[in-house]
C-alpha cells in the first residue's frame, strides 16, 4: 500500500478569501489534482483542520459560553447557546474545512473517501496544561471550558461531519472505542502533549478500522501493508 | 370672510399639506410630547414594521436596549439568523397588544400559559411564544424552558432599563388557546405544532379590548420603569391573510388598520407620555403614489421608511436638523469576546483554522494540520 500525504509548507497556502466564502487556493487544487492522477490509489484519508474545533471551545471566554444542558457545569456568568444555534456555527465551521476538500476530491474522484474527525477532547486539565511550549505557559492561567462542554460540542461536530461525509458518499471513521474513556473523552494514553490533538498511539488504534473500512469497500488490502510516504 | 376653517394652520388643509408638497416633505407629526436623545434608553417591539424602525435607530446611533444577547463568540450572521439583535430580547414579532400585555405578564411571573411546547418537523420543540426566533428549534422540553426562562429575564431587564417604548402595532387577528387565552404570535400548525380547534380559537380584538390590554400593559410596565413614555406606531404593512371566510383580505385589513389606529388614537387621548406617531399615514397615503409599497404590496419601500424615519428623526430628536452621526448597528451579541488565549491558541497550533469572519487576526502564515 502507498501512502501519500498532502500535508507540507510546499502546498501552502491552502485557501483563498475570507473565512465565509473560503475556496482551496490554486496551489491546493493544482496539489490535488497531481496527487491524484499520480498513481492508482485505493482511497482518500481525509483529516483536514480537525482541531479547529477543539481549539476554538478549549479556552473559557468573558463571558463563558455554555449550552441549556443539565448535565454540563454552568458557569455564573455563562451566556447559553441553544444547541441548533451551536449546530449552525459548527455547521459553517465543518463546510469550510472538511466539507471544502470532500467537495473538491469528489469532483475529481470516485474512490473511496474516509474523513478522520479530529479526536475526542481530553477531560484532565492537568493533561491539556502539561507541556513547556509558549501556549503551555499560555494554557497554565487560563481559565478552560468545562470538559462535558467540550465533550457535548465534539460530538455535535462529529454528527455534522457525518453529514458532510454522507452527502459526499464518503465515510466518516468514528474514533473506536480504544481510544475513548469510559466517559468518551480522549484515553489519556492517546494524549501527546498537546491539548487539541492525539498521538501516534491514537493514529495506530485508528489504522485497524481504516482497514476494516477499505476491506469493507473492496478497494485495497487489508495487511500486511509497506507504508511509503511521498507529497 | 371669517368662519371655522379660515385661521388654521396649513396642516389642517390637505392641498397645503400633501397634495401641493413633495412626497418627502408631507409629514404628519405634529408637535411630539417628549423628546428622545441619543443617551436615552430606546426599547422596540412590535410587528415586522417595528424591524424597520429599530434598524433605523440603531444605524442613526440610538440607544437601544439590548437585554438578550447571544454569546460573544458566535459569528454574527448566525446570531441575527438566531434572532439576536433585532429587538431587546428574542421576542421576536408581536403582532397583537395581547401578546404584548401577556409578554410583560409572563416576564413578571404574574401569567404562567398552560400551552405545551410545540413540536417541529425535525422532532426538535418550538416555543408557541416565538416560534420562529430559533430555527431548528429546542432540542428538549428542557431546553426550551431554560431558553424561555432566560429569555423573560431579559425582557423584565428591558423594560426596567428602558425609558422609551416604541411599540407597532401589527394585527387584529390573532389565534389563542382556549384554556387560558394565551395569544399566539402565528396560528398553530403554521410553524409548528399542530391546530387543534378543540384547544386553539380565533379572536379578532376590538377596539375597546386592544386600548384595554393597552392599558394593563402600561401599569405593568411602570411598575419597573416608573415614567415609562410610549410612542405607538400602527403597521402599515397589509395582512398577509384574514382567518376570516367572510371578508376579503382588503377589507379585513382596512378594517383591522381603522381598529388598530382608533385604538392607539384613544390609547394616548390625555396621556402626556404616549403617542401615537403617523409611520402608518406617512406609508399609505396617496403622497406616495405608488411608490411606497416594493413589488408584493405588503412592505414599506426603502423610500417610504426613509420618509418615516425622518420624521421621527425631525420630530422626537432634539435637534431635528442637526445629522446624527452615524454608528454601527447594535451587536446582537455579548460584549466584546475575551479571545486573546484562544487566538494565542490558534496561533501556535493551527494558523488557518482561526476563521470567524470577526475575529480572524490578521498576518499569520497558514499552515494546516
Amino acid at each position: 500500500m502507498h501512502f501519500a500525504l498532502l500535508n507540507r509548507p510546499r502546498f501552502q497556502p491552502n485557501f483563498i478569501g475570507p473565512a465565509t466564502q473560503r475556496a482551496l487556493s490554486p496551489k491546493m487544487n493544482a496539489a490535488l489534482e497531481a496527487l491524484l492522477g499520480a498513481r492508482r490509489w485505493h482511497a482518500v484519508l481525509l483529516a483536514p483542520l480537525g482541531n479547529e474545533c477543539l481549539a476554538r471551545f478549549l479556552v473559557a471566554d468573558e463571558p463563558a459560553l455554555t449550552l441549556h444542558d443539565p448535565s454540563i457545569p454552568a458557569p455564573a456568568d455563562g451566556v447559553p447557546v441553544c444547541i441548533e444555534t451551536m449546530r449552525a456555527w459548527l455547521k459553517e465551521i465543518a463546510a469550510r474545512n472538511a466539507g471544502l476538500f470532500l467537495s473538491a476530491l469528489r469532483e475529481r474522484t470516485d474512490l473511496p473517501i474516509i474523513l478522520v474527525p479530529p479526536p475526542p477532547p481530553i477531560a484532565s486539565e492537568k493533561l491539556i496544561r502539561e507541556g513547556e511550549s509558549p501556549l503551555h505557559a499560555m494554557l497554565a492561567t487560563a481559565r478552560l471550558n468545562p470538559p462535558e462542554l467540550r465533550l457535548r460540542i465534539w460530538e455535535l461536530y462529529l454528527g455534522i461531519c457525518a453529514g458532510l461525509a454522507r452527502d459526499s458518499g464518503a465515510t466518516l471513521l468514528r474514533p473506536p472505542a480504544a481510544v475513548r474513556d469510559e466517559a468518551g473523552f480522549l484515553h489519556s494514553s492517546c494524549a501527546r502533549g498537546d491539548p487539541t490533538h492525539a498521538n501516534a498511539r491514537y493514529g495506530a488504534c485508528l489504522w485497524p478500522e481504516i482497514l476494516k473500512h477499505l476491506a469493507g469497500a473492496g478497494t485495497g488490502p487489508a495487511s500486511p501493508f509497506h507504508m511509503e510516504l511521498s507529497t | 370672510m371669517n368662519h371655522p376653517y379660515s385661521d388654521l394652520p396649513d396642516h389642517c388643509y390637505w392641498a397645503r399639506s400633501v397634495a401641493r408638497l413633495p412626497p418627502d416633505r408631507v409629514d404628519p407629526m405634529l408637535q411630539a410630547p417628549f423628546r428622545i436623545t441619543r443617551s436615552t434608553p430606546v426599547l422596540t417591539a412590535g410587528s415586522c414594521f417595528a424591524d424597520r424602525i429599530t434598524r433605523a435607530l440603531a444605524t442613526r446611533g440610538f440607544n437601544l436596549v439590548m437585554t438578550e444577547l447571544a454569546h460573544p463568540l458566535l459569528p454574527r450572521r448566525i446570531a441575527q439568523a438566531h434572532g439576536y439583535g433585532r429587538h431587546a430580547a428574542r421576542y421576536g414579532n408581536i403582532y397583537t397588544a395581547r401578546q404584548l400585555r401577556q409578554l410583560l405578564e409572563r416576564a413578571l411571573g404574574r401569567f404562567a400559559p398552560a400551552e405545551p411546547p410545540w413540536r417541529l418537523g425535525n422532532g426538535n420543540w418550538a416555543d408557541p411564544f416565538r416560534p420562529t426566533v430559533q430555527p431548528g428549534g429546542f432540542v428538549s422540553h428542557h431546553e426550551l424552558a431554560a431558553d424561555r426562562a432566560r429569555h423573560l429575564a431579559c425582557v423584565r431587564a428591558a423594560f426596567e432599563t428602558a425609558r422609551v417604548f416604541i411599540f407597532t402595532l401589527g394585527l387584529t387577528e390573532a389565534w389563542h388557546s382556549l384554556e387560558d387565552g394565551a395569544v399566539f404570535p402565528v396560528a398553530p400548525g403554521v410553524a409548528a405544532g399542530r391546530f387543534d380547534k378543540a384547544r386553539h380559537g380565533f379572536i379578532d380584538f376590538s377596539v375597546e379590548e386592544i386600548v384595554a390590554d393597552l392599558e394593563i400593559f402600561l401599569d405593568l410596565a411602570r411598575e419597573i420603569s416608573p415614567g415609562l413614555k410610549v410612542i405607538l406606531t400602527v403597521s402599515p404593512v397589509p395582512l398577509a391573510a384574514t382567518a376570516r371566510p367572510d371578508r376579503h383580505v382588503l377589507t379585513a385589513t382596512t378594517l383591522s388598520k381603522a381598529k388598530l389606529r382608533l385604538a392607539a388614537e384613544m390609547f394616548c387621548r390625555d396621556r402626556p407620555d404616549a403617542v401615537y406617531f403617523p409611520a402608518y399615514e406617512i406609508v399609505t397615503g396617496p403622497h406616495g403614489r405608488g411608490r411606497y409599497f416594493t413589488g408584493g404590496l405588503r412592505d414599506a419601500s426603502r423610500m417610504a421608511v426613509e420618509h418615516v424615519m425622518a420624521s421621527f428623526f425631525r420630530n422626537f430628536t432634539e435637534g431635528a436638523d442637526r445629522p446624527l452621526p452615524p454608528a454601527d448597528p447594535p451587536s446582537p451579541r455579548a460584549a466584546p469576546p475575551g479571545g486573546r488565549h484562544r487566538a494565542a491558541l490558534f496561533a501556535s497550533s493551527c494558523d488557518e483554522i482561526l476563521s470567524d469572519d470577526e475575529e480572524a487576526p490578521r498576518g499569520r502564515s497558514p499552515h494546516v494540520h
